[in-house]
């Protein structure tokens, strides 16, 4: 049977204080990445992750870096973010 | 949209289409939890232990089968499983020994199919065919080689943090403080020490900031320190001294800023842990309220 590469794509917004780590995590891979973004005024990073469906070791890198952004953001934001501080 | 808690299972309306669970506690409980599960530390880093898909050990044991002769040696899982009918039939007591001999990752050796393939004569034909490999009785094969173990990344950076908040270790003293208090000293210090703390975390990650909106939350920790809650406070609220160390550093920024130049507001790597620290600690106790909407002077 034929493996047809089935290539997805996974968007992350990494905060400043993580990005070295999950970048050098996507590098240590070697997983095709690209910069979509960089939110100057929230100090975060819009990283478009692509990877192979049918590898799990990719789906479990995916799976690894978002469980260490989750985390981040429950330390950091736990409730809805809000941009203006002054706001509401 | 209904979405399930994945920690408490419960259904709960998400405020964000990422949330993933029901409230502020499950998410701790839940990240405590994903933090306990994972496996022994080895230089800083934690790993976890790879294990295979249900449906890998399945398939794995459904190829499982064992040549005849090799049965003795390695029965197969349907062959303990009518083992131990029989002697459910009989009344005997099953035989340890058969478990105990059923391989785990048994290498899948084709074993009906060449009974099959024995038992039914061959029909010549024209065409060429290739001979069924027979496989010899009671080889015993390599064992399959175990997939490579992921090792599960972590960061440094949210090691520091659980660390830190593990350390200080102020989550109980906090609710002993807070919970069902909303009267005391320290409960209207708490609530305005979070937002301000929220305002810092947010200026930090901002590019540049207005001098003027630093300089109101630091006349915000002044009155808080001028408070005479702050002065009730009990011997025992862990952020007393944080509080006027941060309110000191502020004001030093703000007398020294140049109001001309765009100005940028950073913390020290170790002060932002700490501040990202309190205002978790905090968060599970006090609720997010934005400045406007507080008075910082009784």
């Amino acid at each position: 049977m034929k493996d047809e590469k089935e290539t997805s794509e996974e968007t992350l917004k990494v905060p400043a204080d993580m990005l070295l780590e999950i970048l050098n995590i996507i590098a240590k891979e070697g997983l095709k990445h690209e910069v979509v973004q960089v939110m100057m005024n929230r100090s975060l990073a819009v990283i478009s992750v692509y990877y192979d469906k049918n590898i799990t070791r990719n789906q479990k890198v995916i799976n690894n870096i978002q469980s260490l952004l989750s985390d981040y953001r429950d330390f950091r934001e736990s409730e809805n973010e809000e941009l203006n501080w002054r706001e509401q | 949209m209904e979405k399930v808690c994945e920690y408490c299972k419960n259904p709960f309306v998400p405020k964000r289409i990422d949330s993933l669970y029901c409230s502020h506690s499950c998410r701790q409980l839940a990240y405590v939890l994903r933090k306990a599960s994972t496996g022994n530390t080895i230089d800083g880093l934690k790993t976890l232990t790879y294990k295979p898909d249900p449906i890998v050990i399945q398939q794995t044991k459904q190829e499982s089968s064992i040549e005849p002769g090799a049965e003795e040696k390695y029965p197969s899982t349907e062959s303990v499983k009518t083992a131990e009918n029989v002697n459910e039939l009989t009344d005997k007591k099953p035989d340890p020994s058969i478990k105990e001999s059923v391989p785990v990752n048994y290498p899948s050796i084709v074993n009906n199919e060449t009974v099959k393939k024995e038992s039914v004569l061959p029909v010549n034909t024209d065409k060429k065919e290739s001979t069924p490999e027979i496989k010899q009785v009671n080889t015993v094969t390599k064992p399959k080689e175990e997939p490579e173990q992921y090792k599960q990344y972590n960061s440094a950076f949210l090691l520091e943090l659980f660390n830190l908040t593990e350390a200080r270790d102020y989550h109980f003293t906090l609710y002993r403080l807070l919970h069902n208090n909303k009267e005391s000293s320290a409960y209207w210090i708490s609530l305005r020490f979070r937002c301000l703390v929220e305002c810092l975390l947010t200026f930090s990650e901002m590019q540049f900031i207005d001098l003027n909106d630093l300089k109101e939350v630091c006349n915000a920790f002044t009155n808080l320190i001028q408070s005479r809650s702050f002065k009730y406070l009990p011997s025992n609220y862990p952020y007393t001294k944080d509080i006027v160390q941060l309110r000191d550093t502020i004001k030093n920024l703000c007398l020294n800023a140049d109001e001309d130049e765009e100005f940028t507001f950073r913390f020290k790597k170790e002060t932002r842990l700490k501040i990202i620290a309190t205002r978790w600690e905090l968060a599970s106790q006090v609720p997010k309220t934005t400045f406007s909407q507080l008075k910082f002077t009784e």
